[in-house]
């Protein structure tokens, strides 16, 4: 349910994408009025984030944690449910704003002060985007609770952590990271809330708020929000390539620790996204070395994951192709990220185009491409029908094409001079052609998405039946029924090595041979 | 793939000068050391870009399956410890490289290092214009005059929300935060016009909200500032071209904010001065720190061009 309803609100987060997009074709266009523009980019970026990727990936937490760890269930389904609930209330609470007086919020989803208190946005768009995200902070809250209890008191018998799977590891990290930070926001949007309704003023300068607080309030919590959308999504990675490489991830204890250091760095980088705010050379200086650090763990995972597949035997079924795409493209997110840590070449490009590169390198190219390969590979799992491999395969690459059509003109505009969240230009030459590149690569993209729903449309009634094991995977999942029973496992074997379902594999034709 | 729209790329550069594969051409010693900074970076990721790209498609092309079944399975090598030391390290010894270029580089771009004193400049960022201050009290709007090869001592601030003043050629980004002043000080060592935007989104018409600088010889520039200290009608022009117009139209005729000509108030000067003190309804106080020569310079321009003849259009 958590990753239908997230796919539903990626498919109407792109749409805003593709609007956007379209505006943006040509110079100077009046596609789409500058005010609805605005409201655009804002939710966009508030759906992906809070309503795409974080969701979905506690939807693969929900189902998979569980059958990972050979449990029946999370710790507390009905908390589990309380979750979702409000996971779609924070949902429809944050559509609902198109309607308020004055529309949906304009203020970007990072919510600025003052520019996002009453006196310069006035109206209930920011209102309501508070509230929604309140309840989505609760939502992401309960449920990362749910999991940590889950993972550290239900493990089947055997399970060590040294032998747990790495996504698993993936999400006890998210589990701890939301818990440490999302009370920052929910602190920062209080205050918000009390300067639009209750005339307080932490956020007004004229009446001796700090303007500058709100960011360092926003940030500390949307920095590592950035890892709470990425790690999982690694995990996954680390999940499938092994399987389809057909040999052990390279390294488990350090993909595992690099998890956990990627987390801890990622509390202590916040102010990188506020370089230009004019603070002090020596804490600009730190800033930049601790994002710089970022990128050893980082690095670890992306060299254990090729050694992984050195020597293997590569099979090249969907879900792999989109994990070594996300080797591929999240290569370069990273390479970015070491530019923009290096604060004087950051004063050039902070808000511009280059940074809506970055990200998008991160999180479309890194965390969607995470996520479809989870799709394709836990697909049989769910539902026990495998998705189509020729459409899997047209998917991928419609995807991969127009990701790199899409995004990667985005850091030359940048570097030419064109700021992020601008509703028009008026430049031609290159800033038309690469503005133009871009939409055509939205529509390839989108096209790429479109098959994945014809995919699952077409494979519901007649997939090819998978089995409990269609990949010969390593995990327990893959030792029960597709899709499982209510109760996940009639029985657990004892978990002996990080690849349980492996050595049973391996124990069943030794006893035939 | 990579390597494909990698190679598109270096030919696209080649074609056009720089064509956003680089900061645009610099124009004074602070953006020129962003963009060493710049290069340095480029080495060190583009060697690791290659890498990992390349062995990434020489794995994948080398060790597919080629129709061996899933059961077989590669040599079980579970990791490497000192080869995965040395890709800790490694990262580790180069982040250092390109930290300490960045050290060595950073004072001298926020502040350009000069000889002639130094000019002091208010810029404060308003919804939606840039309102320059010299230091002999001369007024500009969303054009600024620098001299050339001087030192120019920038004052950074904010009269509503945050902006973000920017000017690619001559440095890099300061934010204009209200209730912060933030220093910086460049030195511009081409003549021209250099085109700058606001980075940092400031509402509906963020988009708009775009400077110049104009860096004239430093005899012309002195003669340019003594001379508009004295001529508040251009000083109103400005003001109106670069603030009144972004919403009112460049005639007046409206737009996002309703026509000028036709309004009641415009015959009420202090109506006009609460209006544009305090703003109203959508309209921000644009005026709120205006000096009172600004002021009444732009209520002049004003009644001028749209009163005087009894409502006529203006050209």
């Amino acid at each position: 349910m958590y990753i239908a309803t997230s796919l539903a609100f990626f498919v109407v987060g792109g749409i805003l994408a593709l609007l956007m997009r379209a505006q943006l074709a040509t110079p100077n266009e009046h596609f789409i009025r500058r005010g609805s523009y605005n409201e655009l980019f804002t939710i966009h970026g508030t759906t992906m984030v809070f309503l795409v990727v974080v969701p979905i990936l506690a939807g693969f937490g929900n189902y998979l944690v569980p059958l990972m760890i050979g449990a029946r269930d999370v710790a507390f389904p009905r908390l589990n449910a309380l979750s979702y609930w409000l996971f779609l209330l924070g949902g429809i609470v944050l559509y609902s704003s198109w309607f308020a007086t004055g529309g949906a919020a304009k203020t970007g989803w990072t919510i600025y002060a003052p520019l996002s208190e009453d006196a310069f946005t006035p109206g209930h768009g920011v209102d309501l985007l508070i509230l929604a995200l309140h309840v989505l902070t609760l939502a992401s809250l309960a449920g990362a609770i749910n999991f940590l209890v889950t993972i550290h008191r239900m493990r089947t018998p055997g399970m060590t952590w040294m032998r747990l799977p790495l996504f698993v590891w993936a999400i006890e990290t998210y589990s701890v990271l939301l818990i440490a930070v999302l009370p920052a926001l929910s602190a920062g949007l209080t205050m918000l809330l009390l300067d639009r309704q209750a005339g307080t003023h932490f956020f007004k300068p004229d009446e001796g708020g700090s303007a500058l607080l709100w960011q360092h309030v926003f940030w500390f919590f949307g920095h590592p929000e950035v890892y709470i959308m990425i790690l999982p999504a690694m995990g996954i990675i680390s999940e499938v390539i092994p399987v389809f490489a057909r040999k052990p991830i390279f390294g488990y204890k350090a993909v595992a620790l690099s998890t956990i250091g990627i987390a801890f760095i990622s509390m202590l980088v916040w102010a990188h996204h506020m370089f230009a705010v004019g603070y002090s050379d020596s804490l600009q200086s730190f800033f930049m070395i601790t994002s710089m650090l970022v990128a050893v763990p980082t690095g670890i995972k992306i060299f254990n994951w090729l050694a992984t597949t050195w020597r293997g035997n590569i099979h090249f079924d969907t879900a792999m192709l989109f994990a070594l795409g996300f080797i591929a493209i999240f290569t370069i997110g990273g390479l970015s990220g070491i530019f923009v840590a290096a604060y004087p070449f950051d004063w050039q490009v902070t808000d511009t185009y280059y940074i809506v590169a970055h990200l998008h390198y991160v999180l479309f190219g890194g965390s969607i491409f995470g996520i479809f390969a989870g799709l394709y590979y836990w697909w049989p799992k769910m539902f026990g029908r495998l998705l189509d491999e020729r459409l899997g395969k047209i998917n991928f690459w419609l995807m991969f094409v127009g990701m790199n059509l899409t995004f990667f003109p985005m850091h030359l505009l940048g570097l030419l001079g064109m700021p992020r969240r601008v509703y028009t230009y008026y430049e031609g030459g290159l800033w038309e052609w690469y503005n133009l590149v871009s939409t055509i690569g939205s529509g390839i993209m989108a096209l790429g998405i479109a098959v994945f729903f014809v995919n699952v449309v077409k494979t519901s009634r007649s997939g090819v039946r998978a089995g409990n094991d269609p990949w010969l995977g390593n995990t327990l999942e893959w030792y029960t029924s597709s899709p499982p029973p209510p109760h996940n496992f009639d029985r657990v074997p004892y978990v002996t090595s990080p690849r349980p379902v492996r050595d049973l594999r391996r124990r069943i034709s030794e006893n035939r041979a | 793939m990579c390597v494909a729209l990698l190679a598109l790329a270096l030919a696209g550069a080649a074609l056009a000068g720089n064509g956003g594969f680089a900061p645009v051409q610099p124009a004074s010693p602070n953006a020129s050391g962003i963009r060493s900074i710049y290069w340095v970076i480029v080495g060190f990721t583009g060697a690791i870009f290659l890498i990992v790209e390349i062995a990434l498609v020489v794995f994948i092309v080398r060790y597919r399956s080629q129709g061996r079944s899933r059961e077989v399975e590669g040599p079980q090598v579970i990791g490497h410890t000192n080869l995965e030391v040395a890709w800790t390290v490694a990262p580790v010894v180069i982040l250092a490289v390109i930290a300490g270029v960045v050290f060595w580089k950073a004072s001298g771009i926020r502040n350009a290092s000069a000889t002639v004193g130094p000019q002091t400049i208010r810029i404060e960022a308003h919804q939606y214009y840039w309102n320059f201050t010299y230091p002999n009290g001369a007024i500009s709007v969303n054009t600024l005059r620098l001299p050339e090869n001087r030192k120019a001592e920038l004052v950074i601030t904010s009269a509503d929300v945050a902006h973000s003043w920017w000017v690619p050629a001559l440095g890099g980004k300061m934010d204009a935060i209200p209730g912060r002043v933030n220093l910086e000080s460049w030195k511009p060592t081409k003549l021209g016009t250099f085109r700058g935007q606001c980075a940092e989104f400031c509402g509906l018409q963020h988009a708009v909200m775009i400077a110049y600088v104009k860096v004239l010889p430093a005899t012309e520039y002195d003669a340019w500032v003594q001379r508009r200290v004295h001529s508040l009608s251009e000083v109103g022009r400005e003001t109106f071209q670069g603030v009144c117009a972004t919403c009112h139209g460049l005639s007046g005729q409206g737009d996002i904010g309703p026509p000028i000509p036709t309004s009641p108030l415009l015959a009420d000067r202090g109506a006009m001065t609460l209006l544009l003190r305090n703003g109203r309804n959508r309209m921000p106080a644009v005026g709120k720190t205006w000096t009172d020569a600004q002021l009444s310079a732009t209520l002049d321009y004003l009644q001028e061009r749209f009163h005087a003849g009894g409502g006529s259009s203006g050209g």
